[in-house]
Formats: structure tokens, C-alpha cells, sequence
């Protein structure tokens, strides 16, 4: 039993150190969440994807930019009706 | 490595970088006091820019490729130092220090400190970089949690170090902006708005206590990173209140007053860390008609004495004049003011030069340089002040009542424009269009781009010319020459002309008029073949029959001119002279070489004792004309009409011996020898349009390395011009004229255009301020300078931008090619499809109905300013869309029809087609468009194809658009092209087929492709085979097949891509590129391609597994670009090159991928790439300067290469390039382990670039 705590406590410090991190019993809100924000980030990042978007979108790619991390908040939840 | 047989390799070179700055840092990188420089850097590439304090214009320092994307660029300067370092970060896990080095013109890393993986992530620090203003401390942090803080330190021998990163991590916060406070000798701050996420839960699950994020609303901290320099330790500070959902940017005030300005949604905050104090509030001036002033960008400009300014940009251009009212004795700030200053158009950064010029790296287009008139009128009636508010409630209740935040955009006013500084980014389309014109039999080659805010761009290869006089001659002239008369003049003073055909020669004085001179005692009635000044004051004209020598002594006013002549045998005549101001040789028609050489006491001809005699009949001939050091030329190169050239000797110990021999492909026309600052160059013209230049060694005369070139279908005559730089190039003349030059150490051969003469030569007159070139064209003569006519020659200018206003942002175009086969031209049409989100449009809706009757008129719309427009940009409306399609008439640069869309309506993809049930060979244009789209969530309401018949006038050869009808659709066509007489349309999962009607569009069929979610690219491969390109499953092969009616899909990709272009390679095989930047090929495997036209019974009932089709095309190539690849196009940029694949990409990118021929090439080139990646080492820490190349970033290629999927049969012609930047010792060292001498090695990688570029 108490290994079973010490695995518990190992990662939770593992999960605190490596965003993302997740192990059988993460959820799956959590992990789409994970994905998400991945993404977004990747988007946000990537000056190419940034600019592609911000030219779509007609709108300057830093505001383009902190609109992508704003979404990383909450990734998953719908968008409001 | 192993080659395999029958893959695709391909060479991808980058003809334009991207020119999409991320950032652009004014500082003195050179080290000079004084001189302030401007570093751009776009993903890939840096470059230094110095501007001319005095004319504005900007010249080029260098240029490099990073080999590695690169997000942020700052400078640091070390206490003591004058000179500026760069500091760079990008996806190389490195914070890199660059020094510039002015011996070699290049950046040089100076430090690499590696701080974590390579790549960009959620939590790898390299998405801010900021730098303490006092240089104490260089701070880097991620998108979340990560932010690491370096202490810049000077070791003992000076050099610049690190300290190991001292952390600043806070978990589960976002960042969305950082600043450096500016604290003068305090700890060094960092300030940063940040959102901290811990209290917003994800989880789905009890919806009742979830605290929801709404961007909108939901408060933003404002955070403090303290480096604390005694305890070497980070400390936290939170702000004593939160920051409104709308804050963005963060501006830093100068030491004396510190603290920070948050701007938020239409107004700014003061806040710093003192604890006493209160936020100061000031509302930010609103545009009249808009609803919103966001801030993007700043910059703080300082001036004398603690005086300064700053200068915020809103996200519509304009600028604002932000100033701080400082009581210095209280240490309070009195009053922050603010008022609008002036607009220009969106930009990235901004940076103000201490000369008074400002340096707008704009985001959508040409990079403006600005001189400052004023700095503002200081009318305190009209700025707002932060005084008289309290707080935001005070700011947002006054502006319904209070008028005066609302200002009127004007024009330029404070700020003056000086200098365009041409760049191509954003680049949304792109297409060869090959213009073919009467005069000229090769077609004119250029790529045309589509770039967003609104221009259609089309790029040349080459440099322009200016005409100066172009006049008629009363005769047909085959030749012409410039000489002066003594040997001290400057200008050039006679201008002889003659023509073989009607056997004249006419003598032209050049001054301030060109008049026949009547005495010049020339032989007039014989074609002239060379014309020299020699010795100290005689002419020479070689004629046809002879050589005449015509001697002038002044005698007061008047010239004195005696003559002598030298007459070849009897029955024998001159055919190719070539003459030096000591030497002159001839070639006569009896295949007799004769040699002249003046005699320095009299100026008079001595003739050598021997002549020789050719193996055949002399084609042409040469001596340089200009020697450098030497007195005289030591060979002549002759050309026999047996396909050779050969070297003369024409040293006194074996006159006229022929020391060395080359065969040539075809007979060389025209012969020029130019010396050059390492060698001798042998410049050859040959019947079948090639130009050769190979170099000649000074003392044996042996001829080696040679290059050739394809210049165009007419044989090349040369002849040496001067450049207005002083220097002599070489004027090759085909099909087009081209110039030859020396540049940076290389050779270059450019088309010059603007001009289209037959025969020139050089032409030197203060009249037309320096060097010039007298030509031939057809019956005139023309004299013509290079460069261009305002600007003059800029030898770096070699690719001429010709560009055009547009209305909206550019979706895409096709071109449209009409031959007229009498006159033998081609004219171009391009139509393109415009549509704009959030703006709304100023032009007239035009009712479709009545676009028909228009004709005749005019099509421009009289009634919108639109360099009011321009200026300002449409009006913004949340969800808005403008559209248009616009049709463009490529020669004449003009938009010969636009046809504005209404309610809503945003075009989304367009079709040119000729259907086959219709009558007649007309075409028509399909345009497709959807209402009330919105982005975010993605929605529209209806969806239409408008159809329009192309009515082509032919005597004109214009086009005129006329509307037909309107077809509803259920779902939003995303892509269109012509299949086999019918339209295929791509909507979602679904292809439809439709035919023309005559009320509407009539639907034939209708096939669901259901692992597909959005079809955005469609291409015909012939027969009925089509390719799909899906915005999230990458290409697919589908055949249409005739029984069942319907698309059925063979073939797709192994992975899941996010498609943006594809284009054609082959009936099996397409290259494409993705949203991420990578460029792949894929094949369909030879079994497949055969079954599916073949056995195609059998194939179509094969089980499809994996949730897709029933096969996996393979995957031939793939590389990463770093930049969206926006265009593919097959085609070459040079005439007669090898067919390669040009491609565009969204941040500017023009590149090129060859495709490698031969087995060995590859391996050479493999083997190369390789021991490159070896010398350009990534590990900085061996970095030795003799062992290793410079890598600018510490980025493995191999990894940059292969950031997404791992790089395959493409070889980066970028890095291979870099071979020329080696050291010398470098250089043999690399040769030497693929077994081959640097010059080897230069020739192949120079051909491979002239294959079908420049």
C-alpha cells in the first residue's frame, strides 16, 4: 500500500515538473485539454501559422496571438450559444 | 547512402527569404559611434540595413541564411562597449548572442547557451525575450509557466558570459506579454500580464461550479519578476490590483520616471511597484466611426535631458503621441497626455533613428522609412489627460457625452515618406506568366503573387534600364562605336555608326548636341569594324578595306588631322578587328591573322612580320580592350568557323603562336577578353544563343573553368559597357539583352530590360552624368543608362517588383492566356478573387444584373477615394465581408473589370472553364460564394455559384465578364476546377459535378467522400482521375467513375496533413505543402495507378481499411520549409532552363526545388550536404574557428530540416550554399573528402542554381 502512495506522490511531483504529463486514470477532459492547449500553442507560436491566420482572419497576428493563448484557458468548453 | 532508381530528388534553393519580419532592432552593430543600423530578421534569414542619414536610402550589410527558425531578436550592449550584440532566439533551444564582424560582413556567434529542447512548445522559453535597458539581464519565458532569467557577466578575458538561468517559474499561468522595466540602478524588473488558469477548471463533468473564463471579462494579472542581485534570487510581485480582460501590450517608461503603462481596450493604465501609489487612467483617442482603439505596437524614443516620447501604433495604423508631465522634485508624475500624431500602415515594430527618420517594419506589405517633419503639434486643448480621470468607470461614462476622444484621420502630416523598401510578405497565391511580346521571341518570365492588403505583384528577374534619346537614323546600322579622341579626354567624342547592308559609316560628335562631323576624315562609304583612340592623340578605324590611322595635333583653335592608311592584298578584305590603345588585330578574310602595334613615339602603326594563317575562316576575334596593370595584351582569342576558339600569344618571344585550343558547341559570333580582379575572363557568344565565359591564365593561356549560359534563341553579339559603379561589365545581346557583372565575388548575367537593342556599346559623356550605353534598335539609335531612372543602379536590385492595388485581400487567381496567332502575342488576363473579413466595403454594389450593360464604360469607381483608403483602410465591422472579383490585364498593368459582391456574400473559390454541352468555345468563370460566414466558430447561411460568361472582344483581345445566374448550394464550395466539360465543385466531404443550364448550374452527380472533412484544393491529372486536397487529410486520388456516377477514392496519404497547396507533378505523383510549413510529394505506387485504369473494376471493390481508401500513396519527399507554402507552379525562371517547381510561401518565401537528374549527382550532393552539416557544427562549445563553419543558431540542420516528419530526397541548396562563405582552407578541406577541388565544387553548385534560376 504505501508503494502505491509513493507511486502516487512520485507523480504527482512528475506532473507538477512535466506539463502534460498523464497516466491511466487521467481523465479524458483533462487530456483533451492537454491537447488543446498544445495546439493553440503550436498556432500561436509558429510565426508561418500566426501570420496564415492572421491574414485569414484580417486581424493582427499579436492580438491573433493572445486570442490563442486566452482559448488555452479553457480549450474544451463549447463556445458559448 | 543509397540512391534509389526511380525517386523523385529535388535541390530546393531560396530565391527570396521571407521578408516577414518578426522583429526589426535598431542599434550600432558595426561598432562606429554614431551610426545606427536597423537588424531585420524573418524566420529564416537575417539582415543588416544601414540607412543613409542624407538620401534615406537603405543599403544592404549582409544577409544570412539562420538555418533554423528564428522568433525574437534584441539587442545587448556590454558595459564599456560601443558596440551592439544581437541576441536571437529561436527553435534551436539557444540564446544566441551574435556580434557582428565588419572584416567578413557577417554575424558571428559569440556565445550559444543552450536553455532547453529544441523545437517550440507550450513551455519552451523561447516565446518572449526581453533585456534589461541597463543590460544586466537577458529574460526569456514560454507561452505557460517557464520564464528563465540570465545574468550577462564579462569573464577576465572580456568576452561576454552567462550565468546559469536563474528560474522563474509559476505554475498554471499563462503569459501574454512581457516587458523590461526600466529600474536605472535598482534590481532589474520584468513585468508581464499574465493569466493564471489554476481557478478556471477544465473538467466537464458538475457544470454548476465551474468558473468560466470569459475573455471578455475575466480579469488579467499584472506581474513582477525582481531579479534581486544580492540574494541572486527571483522574487515574485504581484500587483496590488488586476488588470481589465482587455489588456495587451506593455509599455515601459524610462528610468527616471519607471513603472509601466498597460494598454488596454481603449485606454491605458500607469502602474508600477510601489505599493503607496495609485493607477493613473488615460482614455486612448477613437478614430470617428470605429468603436475600438487597440494598441499593437510602441516604441520610446528618448530624447535630451530625460525628455522623451512615445509613439503607440492601434491596430487601424494610427499613431499616437504619448507624453509624461514628471514632477522631478516630488518624484510624482503630474499628468500623462496623449493625442494622435499620424497614420501609416500596421506594423510589426517600430523603431526612430537619432537622425530623424523612423523605420516602420510594416506587416502587410513594402517596409516604409519615414522622416520626421514635426513631432506633433503640443496643443494641449486637443490631448487627453490622464488627470481628468479617476478611474475606468470615468473613462467609459464620459464617452457617449464627451466628443473630444473622437478624432479625424489626415494625411501625413508629422511624418514624411522617403523610402520603399520592397518586400513580398504576405504572399496568398502565385502563378508563372510567361508574356510573350511581337518584339521578342522569348517569353518574358515573372512571377506574379497575390499579397495580402490588397496588391497583385509581379517579379522579373532583372535590372532596369533608363532611356535617355532614342532617334532615327536614315539608315539600317549593323554596328556601333564610341571613341574619344585623345588619350587624356574623359567623355567619349565621336559616335560611329555603320551598316553593312547599305556600306556606310556615319561619325557623330557627341556634346551637348549629336551632329555629323564633317571633317573627321573617317572613310565614310565602307562599313567600319573597330574604331580605337592610340598612342597620345590618334584614331583608328578599321574598315572593311583597310586601316585608317587619323593623327590630330592641335594648333590653336583648330585640329590638324593627317592621315595615313594600311590596305590589306589585294581581293582580301577585314572581317573581325579587335583593338587595345597599343594593339590592334585583325582577322582577314582569307583566314590571315594580321597584328598591329603602335609605336609610342609617333602613334603610327607597326605591322608584325608574320601573319598566320587559321585552320579555317575567323568567326571572331579579341584582345581586352582595357588591360589592368599591364601595358599590353599577352594573347588574342580568335574564333574559326570550325567550332573552336584559340589563343594567340602575342609576346615578343612567340608572336602570334597558338598556345592553347577549345572546342566549342557551335561557332562563337562574338569574342570579349575582360580582366576581372582574380582573372582574366574569356567572354564567348556563340550561333546557337549561348554565352561562355571560361577564364584564361595569365601566363600560360590555358583556358579553364567555363560556364555557359542560354541566353535566347538569336546569336550573341557582346560588347563592354561601363556600370555608373565604375565597373565594366559585359552587354550580351540574344533574343533580350542581358549584362554580365562582377557582384560580391561572384558572376552574375541579368536580363536588362526596358530595352531592346541589337547591337551596343559602351558610351561614356558627363552629359549624361558618367557611363552609358549607346545601342542599336532596329532603325534608331538609343541611349540608355542602367538603373533605374530615380533611383539610379543598385546591383542588388536584380529582381523588379511591378505591382498593382487591388480592393480586397487576394484569395486566389487563375491566368488566363489568349494567343493571337497574326500578331504572334500572347496576352495575359488574370482573374482573382478578392474577399476581406471585418471590413466593409466603399464601393458600389454593382447588380449583377446589370454588370452586362456597363460595357464601354468606365469600370473604376469615380465616386470612392481610394487613396483615401489606402491610407486608412475600409471601414471595420464586426463579420463583415467585402469581395470582389476583379479581372486584370497584365500588359497593360490595369484592371479591366471588377464586379463587387453584395449582402454579405464572401467569395470563397473560383473556376475558369468551357462547358462541353454549351455551344461555341466560350468560357466561363465560376465563382463561389457563401453569406454571413464567421470565423471562430466557423459558420455561414447560404452558400451560391455565380456563373459569368467571358465575352472576349477580339480585336481588342479584352475580356468582359457578363453575369448569367445564380445556383443555390447546400454547402459552402471550398474549391472549383474544370473536369472534363463540367465543373467539379469541392464542398465539405462532397464532390459535385455540375453542367450548365439555363437558369442555373444543373447537378449530374454527387459523391460523399466521408473520411474527408473539408475539400480546400482540387486538380485534374487527366482522364478521370482527380486529386483532393483536404484541409485535414491531406491529398487523396479518386477516379471518377462513369457507371456509378461518382468520385470513388483509390489512394491517400499515410499522413494526416492540413493541406494548403498542391500542384501537379505527374499523372501519378503531386507535391504539396501544409499549414505547417512542410513541403511533401506523394506517389500513387505503380501497381495501384495500373489497376485503376486498368482493372479498375476489380480495385473499386477492394475493401477500403483504416477509415480511409482502399491504398496508401508513398510518401517520394518531404521537407520542412519553415514557412505556409501557399503556390506551387511547374516552370523555370530563366529561358530555356530545366523545368522546376517554384514555390511561394505566406511570409514571402520565393524558392525553387530542381529536380536532380543524374545518379551521381545525387550522391554528390548528398555527400556534400553531409560533410557540410559536419563542418557547420551545431555543438558551439568545439568551436574552433579553423575547424568548423559559422551555424549561426547552434541548430542541427538535419533537425531543422525535419522539424515535423523527417527530411527526405530533398537536398537544401540553402546549406549547400553556404559552402561559398567557408574559408579557403575549410573549403579544400571539404572538397578533399568528396574527392574534388573547391573550384569543382563552386562550378556545380553555381550550375545547379542557373539550371533554371539566377
Amino acid at each position: 500500500m504505501a508503494d502505491k502512495i509513493k507511486e502516487t506522490n512520485e507523480y504527482n511531483q512528475l506532473k507538477s515538473k512535466y506539463v502534460g504529463l498523464g497516466n491511466p486514470d487521467t481523465s479524458r477532459a483533462e487530456f483533451m485539454t492537454n491537447v488543446h492547449r498544445d495546439t493553440l500553442a503550436s498556432l500561436s507560436h509558429h510565426s508561418n501559422v500566426l501570420l496564415y491566420n492572421s491574414v485569414v482572419l484580417n486581424e493582427h497576428p499579436e492580438l491573433v496571438r493572445q486570442e490563442l493563448i486566452k482559448k488555452m484557458v479553457q480549450p474544451i468548453k463549447k463556445a458559448k450559444e | 547512402m543509397l540512391v534509389d532508381n526511380d525517386t523523385l530528388y529535388l535541390y530546393n534553393l531560396t530565391l527570396k527569404p521571407p521578408s516577414h519580419y518578426v522583429s526589426s532592432v535598431l542599434g550600432s552593430f558595426l561598432g562606429k559611434k554614431k551610426s545606427q543600423e536597423i537588424l531585420v530578421a524573418s524566420s529564416t534569414s537575417i539582415a543588416l540595413l544601414r540607412p543613409d542619414a542624407e538620401t534615406g536610402k537603405f543599403e544592404q550589410l549582409s544577409r544570412q541564411n539562420s538555418l533554423g527558425v528564428i522568433h525574437k531578436v534584441d539587442k545587448l550592449r556590454l558595459a564599456g562597449t560601443q558596440k551592439d550584440l544581437a541576441v536571437v532566439i529561436g527553435n534551436s533551444g539557444k540564446l544566441v548572442l551574435l556580434e557582428y564582424n565588419t572584416t567578413s560582413n557577417t554575424f558571428v556567434p559569440v556565445l550559444q547557451q543552450p536553455y532547453g529542447k529544441t523545437g517550440f512548445g507550450r513551455v519552451s522559453a523561447s516565446e518572449y525575450l526581453c533585456i534589461d535597458p541597463q543590460n544586466r539581464c537577458i529574460f526569456i519565458g514560454a507561452l505557460e509557466r517557464n520564464k528563465l532569467i540570465y545574468k550577462v557577466e564579462t569573464n577576465k578575458e572580456g568576452n561576454v558570459e552567462l550565468s546559469s538561468p536563474l528560474e522563474a517559474h509559476s505554475k498554471q499561468i499563462f503569459t501574454l506579454s512581457v516587458a523590461a522595466l526600466d529600474t536605472e540602478y535598482d534590481n532589474p524588473v520584468f513585468a508581464a500580464i499574465e493569466c493564471d488558469y489554476s481557478q478556471y477548471s477544465t473538467d466537464e463533468g458538475d457544470s454548476s461550479n465551474i468558473k468560466t473564463y470569459d475573455p471578455e471579462s475575466s480579469p488579467l494579472l499584472l506581474n513582477y519578476y525582481e531579479l534581486d542581485q544580492g540574494l541572486n534570487h527571483i522574487v515574485k510581485k504581484k500587483s496590488s490590483e488586476k488588470l481589465p480582460a482587455s489588456s495587451n501590450h506593455l509599455i515601459a517608461l524610462p528610468g527616471h520616471i519607471g513603472g509601466v503603462l498597460v494598454c488596454c481596450k481603449n485606454f491605458i493604465l500607469y502602474d508600477n511597484l510601489d505599493p503607496s501609489m495609485n493607477r493613473l487612467y488615460l482614455p486612448l483617442p477613437i478614430r470617428s466611426g470605429q468603436q475600438k482603439t487597440v494598441i499593437v505596437t510602441h516604441v520610446v524614443h528618448k530624447l535630451k535631458k530625460n525628455n522623451f516620447f512615445v509613439l503607440l501604433q492601434s491596430s487601424l495604423g494610427d499613431l499616437f503621441k504619448l507624453t509624461v508631465d514628471y514632477n522631478s522634485d516630488k518624484e510624482l508624475i503630474d499628468d500623462i497626455k496623449i493625442s494622435y500624431f499620424d497614420t501609416i500602415p500596421v506594423c510589426i515594430s517600430i523603431n526612430i533613428l537619432k537622425s530623424g527618420f523612423l523605420f516602420g517594419n510594416v506587416l502587410n506589405n513594402d517596409k516604409l522609412y519615414y522622416q520626421f517633419e514635426k513631432l506633433g503639434d503640443d496643443d494641449d486643448e486637443s490631448a487627453l489627460k490622464a488627470s481628468d480621470y479617476l478611474d475606468i468607470a470615468s473613462i467609459e461614462e464620459e464617452k457617449a457625452t464627451e466628443s473630444k476622444r473622437e478624432f479625424e484621420v489626415k494625411g501625413l502630416d508629422n511624418l514624411a515618406l522617403v523610402e520603399i523598401v520592397e518586400t513580398l510578405s504576405p504572399i496568398v497565391d502565385a502563378a508563372l506568366v510567361e508574356t510573350v511580346s511581337s518584339e521578342s521571341s522569348d517569353p518574358l518570365k515573372s512571377v506574379v503573387a497575390l499579397s495580402s492588403h490588397a496588391y497583385i505583384k509581379s517579379l522579373v528577374h532583372g535590372i532596369q534600364t533608363s532611356t535617355i534619346v532614342e532617334s532615327p537614323l536614315p539608315f539600317t546600322p549593323t554596328d556601333v562605336h564610341t571613341t574619344k579622341l585623345f588619350e587624356d579626354s574623359v567623355s567619349d567624342e565621336y559616335l560611329v555608326i555603320s551598316s553593312k547592308l547599305s556600306s556606310t559609316t556615319l561619325v557623330l560628335s557627341i556634346g551637348e548636341v549629336v551632329e555629323e562631323v564633317e571633317e573627321s576624315r573617317f572613310v565614310t562609304d565602307q562599313p567600319t569594324l573597330a574604331v580605337q583612340q592610340v598612342g597620345k592623340s590618334s584614331v583608328i578605324q578599321v574598315y572593311t578595306n583597310g586601316i585608317r590611322h587619323i593623327k590630330h595635333t592641335r594648333q590653336d583653335e583648330n585640329i590638324d588631322k593627317r592621315t595615313t592608311d594600311w590596305f590589306p592584298p589585294a581581293g582580301i578584305s577585314i572581317v573581325k578587328a579587335s583593338t587595345h590603345k597599343e594593339q590592334v588585330i585583325i582577322g582577314l578574310s582569307n583566314a590571315e591573322i594580321c597584328y598591329f602595334e603602335i609605336d609610342p613615339t609617333d602613334d603610327q602603326l607597326v605591322e608584325y612580320q608574320d601573319r598566320v594563317e587559321m585552320s579555317s575562316s575567323i568567326t571572331s576575334l579579341a584582345i581586352s580592350r582595357d588591360t589592368l596593370s599591364k601595358r599590353k595584351n599577352s594573347f588574342a582569342v580568335v574564333g574559326c568557323s570550325d567550332e573552336t576558339i584559340q589563343v594567340l600569344s602575342l609576346q615578343s618571344h612567340n608572336c602570334l603562336e597558338t598556345l592553347s585550343l577549345q572546342a566549342l558547341s557551335a561557332n562563337s559570333t562574338s569574342l570579349v577578353m575582360l580582366p576581372t580582379p582574380s582573372s582574366t575572363l574569356v567572354h564567348i557568344g556563340m550561333d546557337n544563343g549561348l554565352y561562355v565565359r571560361t577564364s584564361i591564365d595569365e601566363i600560360s593561356g590555358n583556358l579553364s573553368d567555363t560556364r555557359i549560359k542560354y541566353l535566347g534563341s538569336k546569336p550573341v553579339s557582346l560588347s563592354v559597357i561601363g556600370l555608373p559603379d565604375n565597373t565594366k561589365a559585359v552587354l550580351a545581346i540574344s533574343s533580350r539583352p542581358w549584362i554580365g557583372y562582377y557582384n560580391a565575388g561572384s558572376y552574375k548575367v541579368t536580363p536588362l530590360l526596358g530595352v531592346n537593342v541589337s547591337q551596343g556599346a559602351s558610351f561614356a559623356s558627363e552629359d549624361i552624368g558618367g557611363e552609358g550605353v549607346v545601342a542599336i534598335a532596329e532603325n534608331s539609335l538609343v541611349v540608355f543608362t542602367i538603373g533605374k531612372e530615380d533611383e539610379g543602379f543598385d546591383i542588388n536590385q536584380d529582381l523588379n517588383v511591378k505591382k498593382l492595388r487591388l480592393r480586397y485581400t487576394p484569395k486566389q487567381m487563375i491566368v488566363d492566356n489568349i494567343s493571337d496567332k497574326d500578331r504572334g502575342t500572347v496576352s495575359n488576363f488574370i482573374y482573382t478573387l478578392q474577399s476581406e473579413y471585418g471590413v466593409k466595403g466603399p464601393f458600389s454594389k454593382s447588380l449583377l444584373a446589370h454588370v452586362a450593360k456597363q460595357e464601354g464604360k468606365s469600370h473604376e469607381d469615380n465616386s470612392v477615394d481610394q487613396d483615401y483608403f489606402d491610407a486608412f483602410g475600409y471601414k471595420k465591422e464586426k463579420n463583415a465581408w467585402a469581395s470582389c472579383v476583379q479581372v486584370i490585364d497584365v500588359k497593360e498593368q490595369d484592371i479591366a473589370q471588377s464586379i463587387e459582391f453584395e449582402d454579405n456574400e464572401s467569395a470563397i473559390s473560383l473556376a475558369k472553364l468551357h462547358f462541353d454541352s454549351a455551344k461555341g468555345n466560350s468560357e466561363y468563370l465560376i465563382v463561389g460564394v457563401s453569406t454571413n460566414r464567421t470565423f471562430l466558430p466557423n459558420h455561414y447561411d447560404k452558400s451560391y455559384l455565380y456563373c459569368f460568361k467571358i465575352n472576349k472582344a477580339k480585336k481588342s483581345n479584352k475580356e468582359h465578364l457578363e453575369f448569367l445566374h445564380k445556383t443555390d448550394l447546400d454547402t459552402q464550395p471550398t474549391s472549383m476546377i474544370a473536369f472534363n466539360g463540367k465543373l467539379l465543385v469541392g464542398m465539405g466531404k462532397y464532390l459535385r459535378l455540375y453542367d450548365l443550364g439555363q437558369r442555373q448550374l444543373l447537378r449530374k452527380s454527387s459523391s460523399n467522400i466521408d473520411y474527408l472533412t473539408s475539400i480546400v484544393k482540387l486538380l485534374h491529372q487527366g482522364g478521370d482521375r482527380i486529386v483532393i486536397g483536404d484541409a485535414s487529410n491531406s491529398t487523396t486520388f479518386a477516379k471518377f467513375d462513369a457507371l456509378e456516377n461518382r468520385f470513388i477514392s483509390f489512394a491517400d496519404d499515410i499522413m494526416k496533413r492540413q493541406v494548403t497547396a498542391i500542384s501537379s507533378l505527374d499523372y501519378d505523383t503531386v507535391i504539396g505543402g501544409d499549414k505547417f510549413g512542410n513541403i511533401f510529394v506523394s506517389r500513387v505506387s505503380e501497381s495501384v495507378s495500373k489497376s485503376s485504369d486498368e482493372d479498375w473494376n476489380l480495385l473499386k471493390h477492394q475493401e477500403p481499411y483504416l477509415n480511409a481508401s482502399i491504398s496508401r500513396s508513398k510518401n517520394v519527399c518531404e521537407f520542412f520549409l519553415s514557412d505556409t507554402p501557399t503556390s506551387f507552379t511547374r516552370g523555370s525562371l530563366t529561358v530555356g532552363g530545366q523545368e522546376s517547381i517554384i514555390y511561394t510561401g505566406i511570409q514571402g518565401t520565393v524558392g525553387l526545388l530542381v529536380p536532380l537528374s543524374t545518379k551521381q549527382e545525387v550522391e554528390f550532393l548528398q555527400k556534400l550536404e553531409l560533410t557540410l552539416r559536419k563542418y557547420l557544427n551545431y555543438n558551439f562549445d568545439d568551436f574552433e574557428k579553423d575547424k568548423y563553419g559559422v551555424n549561426l543558431l547552434g541548430m542541427d540542420h538535419l533537425k531543422f530540416r525535419s522539424y515535423y516528419n523527417p527530411v527526405k530526397n530533398v537536398i537544401d541548396g540553402d546549406l549547400v550554399e553556404q559552402y561559398y562563405a567557408l574559408t579557403q582552407s575549410l573549403k579544400i578541406k571539404v572538397a578533399r573528402e568528396l574527392n574534388r577541388t573547391p573550384r569543382e565544387v563552386e562550378r556545380k553548385i553555381s550550375d545547379l542554381r542557373e539550371r533554371s534560376a539566377f
